[in-house]
């Protein structure tokens, strides 16, 4: 078991906190992303991971032992760095050996982890080269295997796609899925791309300036984002996002949009509206608005009318951008042979399952509460 | 509540003591210069008793003899003129020069690069034989411009390289751009970009004078053989051989540092590239 | 070859004087009593013993010098660069001693190495607070070959150290951060990191050192000058041709051995740390 768990963590530097009171479990072999954009405090929760930075206050335990005042040199991790961090002056095998030695492990033993991490990793005839004689890719792989071959418990990795090329960086996203599969490491990956981290990832957990927004699986962030900043960040393009106004309407729970009334999900729980109005926001992903043509629609739908404003085209569907009577910005997604009409207004519906409503002022989910 | 390790504090300790002892045997040495230069007979000549660590009675008489003296005054002012113009020659010399290496690559750049560094590397006790004799039968034996020449010899090759430097860093674009709107190559150097890079040329005035100033090799051999000019440093030199009381000598020395301190602490932080790049080029 | 004319005037001046240097140096050493060329000067001073001993001399000077100046411009770039608190402020103070004239600096040992109630007799004494008793008597600082340039180097190492610490300490700093970081997170500790990781990151730069100072070490004129009037070195020898002795030609004959020896000096050491780095480099932690 090499649970990692983490307990009131509070960093800050001087007057400026970074992470205020932060709680997290990531279970033995579990492969989670810190998610959030840049200046959210996830890099600096993996340094102090690492143990690379101070935790002020609060505790941390990797497989039921506490970490704190263990320097990372002492601590079961291996990193990967958004550089890599290679040694420039060793070659590949001895850059993969360096911690090894440290341990004094014996010759043979050295021998048989190269023979294990070399195929795994693709390295095979480049062990005598330079970092600087191999490719960008190859590096991160050698930074991969550097960690691996020490056998830690947690393996970090802070960002090390961003520095490879696009088609590199699918390849890349694959290897490293393989590779966790393979050796089973619980794995805390780094990244302010949600997309990497949707697919790559078994639990993400949002940051945003400083505080866990959420934590949990990939699906469930996208289908019922906890708060408005989880459901603004995941998912792209981004939501379409309104100030709305929640309300009984006719004994069934309505939310007051720029786009209309529209109808809430079936067992909508009638408490969360508490008495009389309360001010949503409402978020709706552009994949879940749809043209009406050609579709049959239930009860829990809402149609409503749009003025198609421009049609952007980024591959295997069109992104409408269209303006609703009242005169906000939707955007939708159609199907790539669908003719739409600049300034010629189209019948969409929404499916009421897919409206997420926040508060206003908490920016939490209203049905926070009652799931 | 915060963690540290009891590595972490031991570490802090033995770096801390280190500190404590450098520190210590850095300033040391200069408080003991700057007591020996205020005290009187009595701190200096104690019988066998241990030398007090602070005067028993401090007096700043020694400075104001050297201060009302006409001699001392004369000396001063010889190193300041010879630094001066110094100063002047090597910016004269090397700023145009700076430019040319910092912009253009032409044949002979190599050459002359390698040219410098065996200029900066000769070692000055032994070119000092060639040139006091070229000036002995050139006339110029115990003048200011003999010492001037040899000092910017000394200091040419090193401003160079921070000249070199400093233009480097001026993008080609903005001298392009001046070009376009009409401007001439002689008001492009003078209006742009000897303004841009004016703290460079600063710190190796600077780097120059202070070169002049405590400079004793060339001085003693060009102007110590019966002439009648001196430097400070000379005339620490002389004082040395009569052996005069201790406080003598100190103060001499404090002035001869106190312009030296100064402005070293100004260019500190260009000397160290300046050092760097001009011994890795 | 229009546009490089502002380089002209520092390129004649500088090749004038670089040329004139070469051929007069060549010109004097030989010529005797204006007969040229004549070898007698070159002959005269290496049956001299006074040349051997400074050449002598001169040798154990660069060899315990030169090393000594890399390690405590080493150690306090260390130190600065580990710093915990007031980098700059530990940093600025370590620069201090290279804001003196060397002359200054060589005047103060003269002082303070006073061999009748001097100060380093008092303090050697165990006369203050803290200092432990190392000599019983009062020690003629300026009457030993040993002890006269053994405070000559102490006061040309103390005045460089600033100069070969700025050297070091930009080596270091540019070590990328991450690079001592990823050395922690596989488990390396201080003197791990120091010697695999550090230490062959600046060899350039304390090869530079090493080069630069060897050279300083050679030409050393102004402590020996100050100091050690009685033992001289390759360098106080040529004053002393050249002034007392009247023999321009034996001087010059030094000063061309002088910089023989430098150059050669500079060849070695290129061609040594030339095969440390290739150890370094490529083999790494293999290096034990």
């Amino acid at each position: 078991m090499a649970d990692l768990v983490l307990k009131n963590i509070k960093k800050s530097y001087g007057n400026h906190s970074v992470i205020h009171d932060l709680d997290l479990h990531i279970k033995s072999g579990e492969f989670v992303t810190l998610l959030g954009p840049s200046g959210c405090g996830k890099t600096t929760l993996l340094r102090m991971i690492a143990g690379l930075e101070k935790i002020d206050s609060g505790e941390l335990w990797i497989g039921g032992k506490p970490m704190q005042g263990l320097p990372a040199q002492k601590r079961p991790i291996g990193m990967v760095f958004q550089s890599y961090a290679l040694f420039p002056h060793m070659n590949v095998k001895n850059n993969i050996t360096f911690g090894l030695k440290i341990q004094k492990m014996e010759e043979h033993a050295i021998f048989s982890k190269l023979d294990w991490v070399i195929p795994l990793l693709g390295l095979e005839g480049l062990e005598n080269r330079l970092p600087k004689e191999i490719s960008g890719g190859q590096r991160q792989r050698v930074a991969l295997a550097r960690a691996l071959v020490l056998d830690p418990e947690v393996l970090l990795l802070d960002e090390p796609l961003s520095n490879l090329d696009a088609a590199l960086r699918e390849l890349a996203m694959e290897e490293l899925k393989r590779i966790h599969s393979e050796v089973g490491k619980t794995i805390i990956y780094v990244s302010h791309n949600q997309a990497e981290a949707m697919s790559m990832s078994q639990r993400i957990a949002v940051l945003n300036k400083g505080n866990l927004e959420q934590y949990a699986e990939p699906m469930r962030l996208y289908d019922a984002p906890a708060t408005r900043f989880t459901a603004e960040f995941i998912g792209s393009p981004m939501a379409n996002s309104f100030s709305s106004t929640l309300g009984i309407y006719n004994g069934l729970p309505v939310v007051h949009t720029p786009l209309g009334f529209l109808r809430l999900a079936e067992g909508f729980p009638v408490e969360a509206v508490n008495s009389g109005t309360r001010a949503v926001r409402v978020c709706i992903r552009p994949q879940d608005i749809h043209l009406t043509r050609k579709r049959e629609l239930h009860f829990w739908c809402t149609v409503f009318n749009v003025t198609p404003v421009f049609v952007e085209t980024p591959g295997d569907r069109n992104l409408v951008i269209a303006k609703t009577s009242s005169g906000e910005t939707v955007r939708f997604f159609v199907n790539r042979l669908e003719p739409i009409v600049i300034g010629k207004p189209v019948e969409v519906f929404v499916d009421a399952s897919h409206i997420h409503l926040f508060d206003e002022s908490t920016n939490t989910n209203i049905l926070g509460g009652f799931r | 509540m915060s963690y540290i390790d009891r590595d972490e504090i031991g570490k802090r300790i033995v770096w801390a003591i280190c500190v404590i002892v450098m520190i210590i045997g850095i300033i040391a040495p200069i408080y003991l210069l700057i007591k020996y230069s205020i005290s009187d007979p009595s701190t200096m000549n104690t019988g066998g008793r241990p030398i007090p660590l602070w005067p028993n009675r401090p007096t700043f008489d020694i400075f104001l003899y050297l201060f009302r003296d006409r001699e001392f005054w004369g000396v001063v002012s010889n190193s300041a003129i010879i630094a001066t113009l110094t100063v002047l020659l090597t910016s004269l010399l090397s700023i145009p020069a700076g430019y040319v290496l910092a912009r253009y690559n032409f044949p002979l750049k190599r050459f002359f690069l390698i040219l410098l560094i065996s200029v900066r590397l000769f070692p000055d006790i032994s070119s000092v034989i060639p040139i006091a004799t070229f000036f002995v039968r050139a006339n110029l034996h115990s003048s200011f411009i003999s010492v001037v020449l040899a000092h910017t010899l000394l200091s040419l090759p090193y401003v160079i390289f921070m000249a070199t430097t400093a233009f480097e860093f001026v993008p080609k674009d903005i001298e392009e751009q001046a070009r376009v709107i009409g401007a001439n190559r002689v008001t492009i150097f003078t209006r742009i970009l000897v303004p841009m890079v004016f703290p460079s040329l600063i710190a190796g005035a600077i780097y120059t004078f202070l070169l002049s100033w405590d400079e004793f090799i060339f001085a003693h051999f060009l102007l110590d053989t019966g002439g009648q000019i001196q430097t400070l440093t000379l005339y620490l030199n002389k004082n040395l051989s009569f052996s005069p009381p201790q406080n003598v000598l100190a103060a001499i020395s404090v002035c001869l540092s106190v312009p030296v301190m100064v402005f070293t602490f100004v260019v500190q932080r260009y000397m160290v590239s300046g050092v760097v790049s001009g011994a890795v080029k | 070859m229009g546009e490089i004319w502002p380089l002209f005037p520092a390129a004649i001046f500088l090749s004038f004087f670089f040329l004139l240097v070469l051929i007069e140096l060549f010109t004097i050493s030989l010529t005797k009593t204006n007969v040229f060329p004549t070898l007698e000067p070159a002959v005269e001073i290496l049956k001299n013993g006074e040349f051997h001993n400074a050449l002598l001399n001169t040798l154990a000077f660069v060899a315990i010098g030169t090393p000594l100046e890399l390690f405590a411009g080493l150690f306090a770039a260390l130190l600065v660069y580990n710093s915990y608190w007031g980098k700059s402020f530990v940093r600025t103070i370590f620069v201090i001693p290279f804001a003196f004239p060397g002359l200054v600096i060589a005047t103060l040992l003269f002082i303070l190495f006073d061999s009748q109630g001097g100060f380093a007799n008092h303090l050697f004494q165990g006369q203050y607070w803290l200092f432990p008793k190392i000599i019983d008597h009062d020690v003629a600082w300026r009457g030993s070959k040993y002890l006269a340039l053994s405070v000559s180097m102490l006061g040309k190492v103390w005045r460089d150290m600033p100069i070969s610490m700025l050297i070091i300490l930009s080596g270091l700093n540019s070590i990328e951060p991450e690079l001592i970081d990823a050395a922690k997170t596989m488990g390396a500790g201080f003197r791990v990191r120091l010697q695999r990781i550090i230490l062959p990151l600046i060899f350039p730069a304390m090869t530079t050192v090493l080069l630069l100072r060897s050279v300083e070490m050679w030409k050393e004129f102004i402590f020996p000058y100050i100091l050690a009037g009685n033992y001289p070195l390759l360098g106080t020898l040529i004053e002393k041709l050249y002034g007392f002795g009247s023999d321009p030609g034996e001087a010059a004959v030094v000063a061309l051995v002088l910089v023989g020896l430098t150059i050669l000096t500079l060849v070695v050491i290129v061609e040594i740390t030339g095969r440390i780095k290739r150890v370094l480099v490529n083999s790494g932690v293999n290096s034990k």
